[in-house]
């Protein structure tokens, strides 16, 4: 009997527990949600554009920085009302403690290897340094979600190389002995966190405008990308087929190291451009000549001549062989409308 | 050949010339594809997405339309540049409110210091709460009503309230055929009318239009401020947040020293012309 | 038509004239299957931003399912380009070069002549008939020009299809193995194959969907359709008014030669049997077998 009201007592609890944590779902010791919680908490800037200051608990609860507290990256806001908050800075080390190290975490590490690649307006390879067109952490990543609901989950064995997911998070995490213990008790409910049309969407939001790319004295990437076999791949959702970075990016580098073709290290100079297409799933033996395919052609006289008079012959002939025929076809249906009509009639035999 | 034939086949060969000249159009169309420089969007055949029209917009700078006093309409369109705790939920609009069809969903933008906090109450109070004052406790009372549909809720559920409700609060008269404090049928027709011709109107026609509409307002300086109803006074309040349907912890929260305790601090430190209504925007009304 | 099959059949009392012989109806019956099926799997990728391209992959069962249709169709396609050069050579020396030998005869000269008059080759008379039909079509005359076994539009469309296949066969086996052909081709030779794939497929369909089908289906004489693909043989008022020299020489030869006609009706006819036939048939029976009971 006894053992039984125990029991209760636990299943009690148990229901008690779950809708308190259902009710508090964010450590919010400075009690910002008292305002934030509302979601109409929002103006239109100066700018005339609407801003939300509301958070939705529920989902930041699912998220990857739930357990940051709001001063943990917005560490200048300390009065109410809040003074005109500046940008967060991703490169804050917040109160998390790096699992394993016990060190504050920090995405500094990121943002050093961003400053290596060509997103870094200082870089000497870049063409047109207009900084604010630089791509800075939250144009590329929102928010994202990291407690999957129970579909969204894929086995880890259906992602491409284990290895490759392991050296995504090490971008993060230190590459020790005490991470991948972490990494391997995990891994069973990790998904594929960046789908492959997201990879495409994301360098698209610059990469495919046509001004940014004239701004920039560029061409379109994403257009030119979408119209190879890579891009409709990609578009028609065939697995594992490769996205910007899988190109752009060396094989276990950080995603944010994304060098101009002109550096010698990066994954996309001449010289080794053809490694970034070997792999076991993609094109198994390639020789070196297999890396001047170019991947993102552009039809324009002056860079890629051959090119383009291919293409202008290409039109040329079609465009001289069909309408000469559908011109011929409308002569005629012309002609059928008026049988009995001509200028000279001949006899006939 | 007969008649009927004949008359047959001119139809053909006109039919058929009309469909030469388009196949020749499409032909123009896929043959010439390859030399568009067009960006990615101008393939997509659904056009612009909402996120590339922000872009341009920001390409263009700052929106005039919106930066000229009106307000912006739509709570639920967030510009990408501030969505990182952007929520997926879409909160609900309302389309009952009168003043709404005018001001917009997010219809303060004065009052820097406070314009959000007034923002969020508009979410879930009708304009009439606060911008008619009712003294005459009688024959008025306060109802939630449904955004969408305008039905009177007869008990709100507060959880529901605390987040996206779908209801919101406004004063009716007690009794009497048009319940309406402001949104008279006479007052709605007289609106739609002046939304007509506002584009034609001279200017003199206009303000004296608007001063009809707004006549049942009160006055700016005299709306319901923020700590007749955020008091610790609870009696003294101006909302009879038990009428309403508040339970008793819902009203301690809102009297609490939380909420009246940074009431006063903004009054005394921050905004001491606190809702001192500025020649600008009295004009403007 | 060497071969002794018949030119012309006598159904329902008209006469249909042989156009297509069975082996070329079936080399056209497996152009036009590969033909739609390239063109099915191929165009929504060439034209992936249009919003009916995903449906019809969709449709189709995936990219996996298109690309694996796409180079079985086009397998197809390129072995029958080469079963037609191995066609025509068949037909040069089963119909020339082997009698010629035989009988001594041959001549090189005789040979060009075999080659130049054959159905499909491309002659003076063709560039007369395109001018003899602008000049019908600018109504100088009242005359549509005579043609013969096969007029200068359909060689057009047989020669369009002679240059395509090795321009579209060379190209897609450049873009299947991309890294056999960058082992002995510069890596631009692959992206120049891609554009003169996708180019050319796209004059081969614009002129196939529209100058074909108008010319051999849908225009007037012929709408909906015309049954040469499916029988092989053209009604008379067709031949008569499309084909008037070739009708002419059918109707010479068949003068000439009247066991290269053969009428179904007649043989119908023959077929038939009377009541009072039948019933001869079965008295006669019973009667010999009576006979023959009566003999023991």
């Amino acid at each position: 009997m006894r053992i039984f009201s125990i029991f209760a007592v636990m299943i009690f609890s148990m229901f008690f527990n779950f809708s308190v944590a259902n009710a508090q779902t964010i450590t919010d010791d400075e009690n910002c949600m008292m305002c934030h919680k509302y979601p109409g908490l929002t103006r239109v800037n100066d700018e005339g554009y609407l801003r939300l200051f509301y958070v939705d608990s529920e989902r930041y609860d699912h998220t990857v920085h739930t357990k940051v507290k709001c001063s943990g990256c917005h560490t200048d806001i300390k009065e109410i009302p809040h003074k005109e908050a500046k940008q967060v800075d991703c490169a804050t080390e917040c109160h998390i403690k790096e699992s394993g190290s016990e060190k504050p975490f920090s995405h500094k590490k990121i943002l050093k290897d961003l400053q290596t690649s060509i997103h870094n307006p200082e870089n000497e390879n870049v063409r047109a340094k207009i900084v604010e067109d630089f791509p800075t952490c939250t144009d590329c990543h929102k928010n994202p979600s990291y407690r999957f609901l129970e579909k969204d989950v894929d086995e880890l064995a259906s992602a491409r190389h284990t290895e490759r997911v392991f050296q995504k998070c090490s971008v993060c995490h230190d590459n020790s002995s005490q991470y991948r213990y972490f990494f391997n008790h995990v891994t069973h409910r990790i998904k594929d966190l960046t789908p492959h049309e997201d990879v495409v969407a994301t360098c698209s939001k610059c990469h495919s405008k046509q001004e940014m790319a004239e701004k920039h004295k560029l061409k379109n990437a994403a257009a030119t990308y979408l119209d190879t076999f890579h891009g409709k791949a990609v578009e028609f959702g065939l697995d594992n087929a490769p996205t910007c970075i899988d190109c752009h990016v060396k094989t276990g580098e950080s995603a944010h190291k994304i060098m101009s073709y002109k550096n010698p290290q990066s994954a996309t100079y001449e010289e080794t451009r053809y490694l970034a297409c070997k792999d076991s799933d993609c094109h198994a033996d390639p020789g070196k000549e297999f890396g001047m395919i170019r991947m993102h052609t552009v039809i324009d006289k002056d860079i890629y001549p051959i090119e383009f008079y291919v293409a202008l012959g290409f039109t040329i002939l079609t465009i001289g062989a069909f309408y000469p025929l559908l011109g011929l076809m409308i002569l005629e249906l012309i002609r059928e409308l008026f049988p009995n009509v001509s200028f000279r009639r001949r006899k006939k035999k | 050949m007969t008649k009927r034939n004949k008359t047959l086949k001119k139809i053909y060969c006109i039919l058929g010339i009309a469909i030469m000249l388009y196949c020749g159009y499409i032909v123009e169309i896929l043959v010439m594809h390859i030399w568009h420089k067009a960006p990615q969007g101008e393939h997509s055949a659904a056009g612009m997405s909402e996120a590339d029209k922000q872009f341009q917009e920001m390409l263009a700078g700052v929106d005039k339309e919106h930066s000229a006093g009106v307000s912006f309409k739509d709570i639920n369109k967030i510009h990408e540049l501030y969505d990182f705790h952007k929520s997926d939920r879409e909160a609900l609009l309302d389309e009952q409110n009168l003043c709404v069809s005018c001001h917009g969903d997010v219809p303060h933008d004065k009052k820097k210091e406070i314009r959000a906090f007034l923002n969020m109450h508009a979410f879930f109070m009708g304009c009439e709460t606060c911008h008619i004052r009712t003294e005459d406790k009688i024959n008025t009372k306060f109802i939630w009503y449904n955004k969408t549909d305008g039905a009177e809720a007869k008990d709100i559920d507060l959880t529901q309230y605390l987040g996206d409700t779908p209801y919101k609060l406004m004063p009716v008269k007690r009794s009497g055929e048009d319940k309406s404090l402001y949104d008279t049928a006479q007052m709605r027709k007289y609106v739609a009318g002046f939304k007509e011709n506002v584009a034609d109107m001279i200017p003199s026609a206009k303000s004296a239009s608007m001063k009809v509409i707004h006549r049942p307002m009160t006055e700016l300086k005299e709306t319901v401020k923020c700590e007749e109803c955020h008091t610790s006074n609870r009696a003294a309040g101006y909302l009879p947040f038990k009428d309403i349907g508040y339970p008793e912890r819902r009203m301690n929260q809102l009297v609490g020293n939380e909420v009246v305790g940074m009431i006063d601090k903004y009054k005394r430190f921050y905004i001491p012309d606190f809702l001192t209504p500025n020649e600008e925007a009295e004009s403007e009304k | 038509m060497m071969r002794k099959m018949p030119l012309i059949k006598i159904k329902n009392g008209e006469k249909h004239y042989l156009k297509m012989t069975v082996g070329q109806k079936y080399q056209h019956y497996i152009l036009m299957t590969t033909f739609i099926i390239l063109v099915l799997t191929g165009f929504p990728l060439k034209f992936h931003y249009y919003p009916w391209a995903g449906s019809t992959i969709d449709f189709l069962g995936g990219l996996v399912v298109t690309r694996t249709l796409h180079r079985i169709a086009g397998v197809i396609m390129c072995a029958l380009f080469f079963y037609h050069w191995y066609y025509l050579f068949r037909n040069t020396y089963q119909y020339y070069i082997g009698p010629a030998r035989k009988t001594g005869t041959f001549s090189w000269k005789e040979l060009g002549l075999f080659i130049y008059y054959s159905p499909m080759c491309p002659r003076k008379k063709d560039w007369d008939d395109i001018v003899d039909f602008v000049k019908f079509a600018f109504f100088f005359t009242d005359e549509r020009p005579k043609h013969e076994r096969f007029h200068w539009r359909e060689k057009f469309d047989y020669w369009a299809v002679f240059w395509g296949i090795p321009v579209l066969g060379i190209t897609g086996i450049f873009l299947w193995f991309p890294v056999f052909a960058a082992s002995f081709l510069p890596g631009w030779a692959v992206n120049i194959s891609y554009i003169a794939h996708s180019d050319e497929a796209m004059l081969a369909v614009s002129v196939i969907f529209i100058w074909h089908m108008y010319n051999a289906h849908v225009n007037y004489d012929k709408f909906p359709m015309s049954p040469l693909f499916i029988t092989g043989y053209l009604p008379e008022d067709l031949m008569k008014h499309e084909y008037y020299v070739e009708w002419a020489r059918i109707n010479k030869v068949v003068d000439k030669d009247p066991a290269l006609m053969v009428d179904l009706d007649a043989e119908k006819a023959n077929e038939a049997i009377s009541s009072e036939e039948k019933l001869q048939i079965i008295r006669d029976q019973i009667a010999f077998l009576k006979d023959g009971e009566g003999e023991k």
